[in-house]
């Protein structure tokens, strides 16, 4: 602190910061807090507590089914997204590939440019094909959009490896395959992860992309959520399928933080 | 026979995907915006016409979509710039474990997607939600302040849904500032306001444009929220948008919505890179 | 030139969270004298420097300037110019710019300003790079643009963090020769902060040697180096520093050397007479040794370990009684076998209480 001021201006500072962090959680802990409201329509203060919703939440055949299409839909973009993210990152990264920043900026595209505005193409083409609310029209929509996480993460990942490592497998006898099966992707599994969690993140979420495309059959829960948010306002069940969702995540994230702090800390 | 370039076989698959599946269809909604679709029908009309833009042009009811859509995302970068700029030269002053926490939380909502803080807006927002609530028990108002099916929800939905992402380039670059820089000046003489208009100013400028364009251009196209938060009663440009390609089924209008948008982005972009020109030019001036 | 000093530094103290970074500081500085804070990283000599720019507000204490007193004073108030171990140049200004900020915020007309910039960019030989952007001048050249912005504003007292920790080895030791021609030509009251010992020797009028939050001893350069106050100061300054070796006092006053008697020079004795039963350091410095024969009169039996060639002369490591000393011999002494004897130096000895690191009487 400096010479001749007082310590208000720090505390001013501190709660106006606190504040804001809390201003921007409110929705999720709401979002949390709400599900556990007995009344069908939310009103702050609840007049009573329960489980049901959550009970409710678990029953509803409709809501599962569409949970269990965003994590298949997620699950399989995911994957793709990972290969096919990885294999371009692969050469990015040691930098053997001329025009290197083009490429990288056109992978990068689909983070830069309007989502809506391609899907209101997309919608277009995918019924020109035919494909439109099919399980493949949705994994390749949610792939591409995946795709520049994966592509950004791994490039950080491969970037980190001593290049000496992969020259020492050889050295030793490795064929190019077996080194880098060997070496360089163990280096790069906690990259893995993390992309295949960010894509399946992103592609579950998803609901701008996904709500332009998506047909009667594969119906993800965002745009059973959205359409039901539009039409009929907010469905109890759909507050307590959304705590659990957030309850998973932040799990998720948490566990992956623990990992990781341990991974670096044996292999450091 | 040439063996091809094993990196070339590797971006392949990704190239295509993006180029093909991603990039291409910008292209086609160039063309698509020039068809036509005559009322009542689906069917494509494939021939040239100015129908769509006229069409948009011609309607009041576009123009003063447009300009509350431009109105609400230029409020929420302000509104953002405000108050991210605070919050990221107080993070970027706490040590290395407090700063990962207060990233990680602000963090929380970005990875929970666009829908589900939204859903729990409402219920903050509702006239029976937690903040007329709150004011209610605190005696500051009797009737409830409605905040959902008007601009005011929306603008507060948006900040708080962009707001990290003004904050985390803001930080970016205002650690890379040395405190040093700071001090040097208060010891020239240099009070707390001269030293921030100054020295922190200019020199966080470039992260303060990078971080105006991410959320104006995140305002500027997102529909989930002002659909929800306006409860369809708010008309953007976005939201007009969905509405003649997901409901109406008017593509080829649909589609000139969508290059106008883009259009906009487009002049943002090229706002903000003139801006950023303008800075140099007058850092380079003597 | 009056008795009461151009700034007066009086119980000062500075906690981190409950550990005390400072603790009762007190030191007078002269008009126009150079002092240089001395003392290892952490020792809060940093600390120190950021009170007296008022970037860090002293918890206990005061510090006046000029009989005036500053404490509560926000730095920029206090005219004190400051020059950063990092330069702290504004990267979107030109050099000029930079000399220019501290004028324009005292609302000096443009064409005056101007005049002050460049005289201050002559005064540090830097006539020619004024529309130069930091960016494109070297460590060097930035360092006296940092310099330049501090004196430009006439200040009443000038800081210097680490002046030469940024630049190579090469530069240092022309910029040490620079910095105390500054100082001669501007005669501005400085105070300098480093960890190199041979900075502060050879820059400073008097030199502060501080150590874990206090100042262990504040004096000339000649002071500190040959009447230490502490064991600390001694082992810290000089190059290489002075060795200790452990004496033990027996109870009838005799003197050992780990396990074994050890008859001492003259003077010896009766230095460590009032310290029965205690142990004592003596502080040797290499420079003051001298090797000869093992069985040589008050020779220190001792075996060679280790020799270190410097071209002009030689370190040579030498154990004495389970202890190592460091010597300095000329480097073309033939330094023959494994066992010597090192000669110690007339007159009284450096001499330190092993517990508290005090300095005996001699």
């Amino acid at each position: 602190m400096i010479a001749g001021q007082s310590r208000g201006r720090g505390l001013l500072w501190d709660a106006f910061t606190v504040l804001v962090i809390l201003a921007v959680l409110s929705p999720i802990a709401v979002l949390i807090f709400s599900a556990f409201n007995d009344g069908r329509a939310f009103r702050f203060p609840p007049q009573a507590y329960s489980l049901r919703w959550f009970e409710a939440a678990f029953a509803s055949a409709e809501y599962r089914s569409s949970l269990a299409s965003s994590t298949l839909i997620g699950m399989i973009a995911a994957a793709l997204s990972v290969v096919i993210g990885t294999m371009a990152a692969l050469p990015l990264a040691r930098g053997a590939v001329r025009r290197r920043r083009a490429i990288e900026l056109l992978l990068l595209a689909p983070l830069t440019l309007p989502l809506i505005v391609w899907s209101i193409a997309l919608l277009q083409i995918y019924a020109f094909l035919g494909i439109n609310g099919s399980l493949g029209g949705l994994v390749l929509a949610h792939a591409t959009i995946t795709l520049p996480y994966t592509v950004r993460i791994m490039i950080a990942a491969f970037a980190g490896i001593d290049p000496h490592l992969d020259a020492a497998a050889r050295s030793l006898g490795a064929p190019p395959f077996t080194a880098f099966r060997r070496v360089t992707l163990p280096i790069v599994l906690p990259g893995l992860l993390t992309s295949a969690a960010f894509s399946f993140l992103v592609s579950f979420n998803d609901v701008i992309v996904s709500t332009f495309i998506a047909g009667s059959r594969w119906i993800t829960f965002p745009v059973r959520l959205y359409s039901q948010l539009r039409s009929q306002g907010v469905d109890p069940i759909t507050l307590a399928i959304g705590a659990m969702i957030v309850g998973a995540i932040l799990l998720a994230v948490l566990v992956g933080e623990l990992i990781s702090k341990r991974w670096k800390r044996t292999r450091a | 026979m040439k063996r091809p370039d094993p990196a070339v076989l590797l971006l392949t698959p990704a190239l295509l995907l993006t180029g093909v599946v991603f990039l291409a269809p910008f292209g086609l909604l160039v063309a698509t915006g020039f068809w036509s679709q005559p009322k009542g029908s689906l069917i494509v009309e494939r021939s040239f016409t100015l129908d769509n833009y006229v069409r948009i042009a011609a309607d009041l009811y576009y123009w003063r979509g447009l300009g509350r859509t431009l109105g609400l995302s230029a409020a929420t970068t302000i509104l953002c710039l405000l108050i991210g700029f605070p919050v990221a030269q107080w993070l970027v002053r706490r040590a290395r474990r407090t700063r990962a926490l207060v990233t990680a939380l602000i963090l929380v909502p970005l990875v929970c997607g666009a829908l589900l803080p939204t859903l729990g807006l409402v219920n903050i927002l509702g006239t029976l939600g937690v903040l007329n609530g709150t004011l209610k028990a605190l005696g500051l108002i009797d009737r409830s302040i409605p905040f959902l099916g008007n601009d005011s929800g929306i603008l507060i939905g948006l900040v708080q849904s962009f707001l990290p992402l003004m904050i985390l380039p803001l930080a970016t670059v205002l650690d890379r500032l040395p405190v040093s820089l700071e001090e040097a000046a208060m010891s020239l003489g240099a009070t707390r306001p001269k030293v921030w208009r100054r020295v922190i100013l200019p020199l966080a400028a470039p992260g303060m444009l990078a971080g105006a364009l991410l959320v104006f251009c995140a305002a500027l196209t997102s529909f989930v929220t002002p659909q929800i938060l306006g409860q369809g009663k708010v008309a953007t440009f976005a939201t007009i948008a969905y509405q003649q390609a997901a409901l109406v089924l008017d593509w080829p209008f649909a589609s000139a919505l969508a290059v106008v948008m883009l259009a906009l982005i487009g002049a943002a972009g090229l706002l903000v890179a003139l801006g950023r020109r303008a800075l140099l030019a007058a850092e380079r001036a003597p | 030139m009056s008795d009461t000093p151009h700034l007066a530094i009086e119980g000062v103290a500075k906690r981190y969270r409950g550990t005390p970074a400072l603790a009762d500081i007190a030191l007078a500085i002269r008009r126009g004298e150079f002092l240089a804070l001395l003392g290892p990283s952490g020792c809060g000599k940093s600390t120190l420097l950021r009170i007296l720019a008022g970037l860090l507000a002293a918890d206990e204490g005061r510090v006046t300037l000029d009989g005036a007193d500053v404490t509560a004073m926000p730095p920029w108030r206090r005219d004190i110019g400051l020059v950063f171990q990092n330069y702290a140049l504004f990267p979107h200004m030109t050099v000029r710019g930079n000399v220019r900020f501290g004028l324009e915020m005292r609302k000096i007309d443009r064409a005056t300003a101007d005049r002050m910039v460049d005289e201050a960019l002559d005064t540090v030989r830097l006539g020619g790079l004024a529309e130069r952007r930091p960016a494109e001048l070297s460590g060097g050249q930035q360092q006296r643009v940092a310099i330049a912005r501090a004196i430009a504003i006439k200040p009443r007292l000038l800081l210097l963090d680490e002046p030469l920790s940024n630049l190579d080895a090469v530069l240092r030791t022309s910029v040490r020769v620079e910095l105390r021609e500054l100082h001669e030509r501007t005669g501005l009251t400085t105070i300098m902060v480093t960890h190199d010992q041979a900075e502060a020797l050879t820059l400073a009028d008097r030199v502060a040697v501080m150590s874990a939050g206090r100042v262990l001893q504040h004096g000339t350069p000649r002071d500190v180096y040959e009447t230490p106050a502490t064991a600390f100061v001694a082992t810290f300054v000089g190059s290489p520093p002075a060795s200790l070796l452990r004496i033990t006092v027996a109870a009838d006053g005799g003197l050992r050397l780990g396990e074994q008697p050890w008859t001492a020079p003259a003077g010896f004795v009766a230095a460590c007479g009032g310290a029965k039963r205690r142990q004592v350091d003596l502080a040797l410095r290499p420079e003051r040794l001298r090797l000869g024969a093992p069985d040589a009169p008050g020779a220190l039996p001792a075996e060679i370990r280790a020799v270190e060639y410097l071209g002009s002369d030689r370190i040579v490591h030498v154990e004495a009684a389970g202890q190592r000393l460091l010597v300095r011999v000329d480097g073309a002494v033939d330094l023959g076998g494994g066992s010597v004897g090192v000669l110690l130096p007339e007159g009284p000895p450096l001499l330190f209480d092993a517990e508290t690191g005090a300095r005996l009487p001699a």
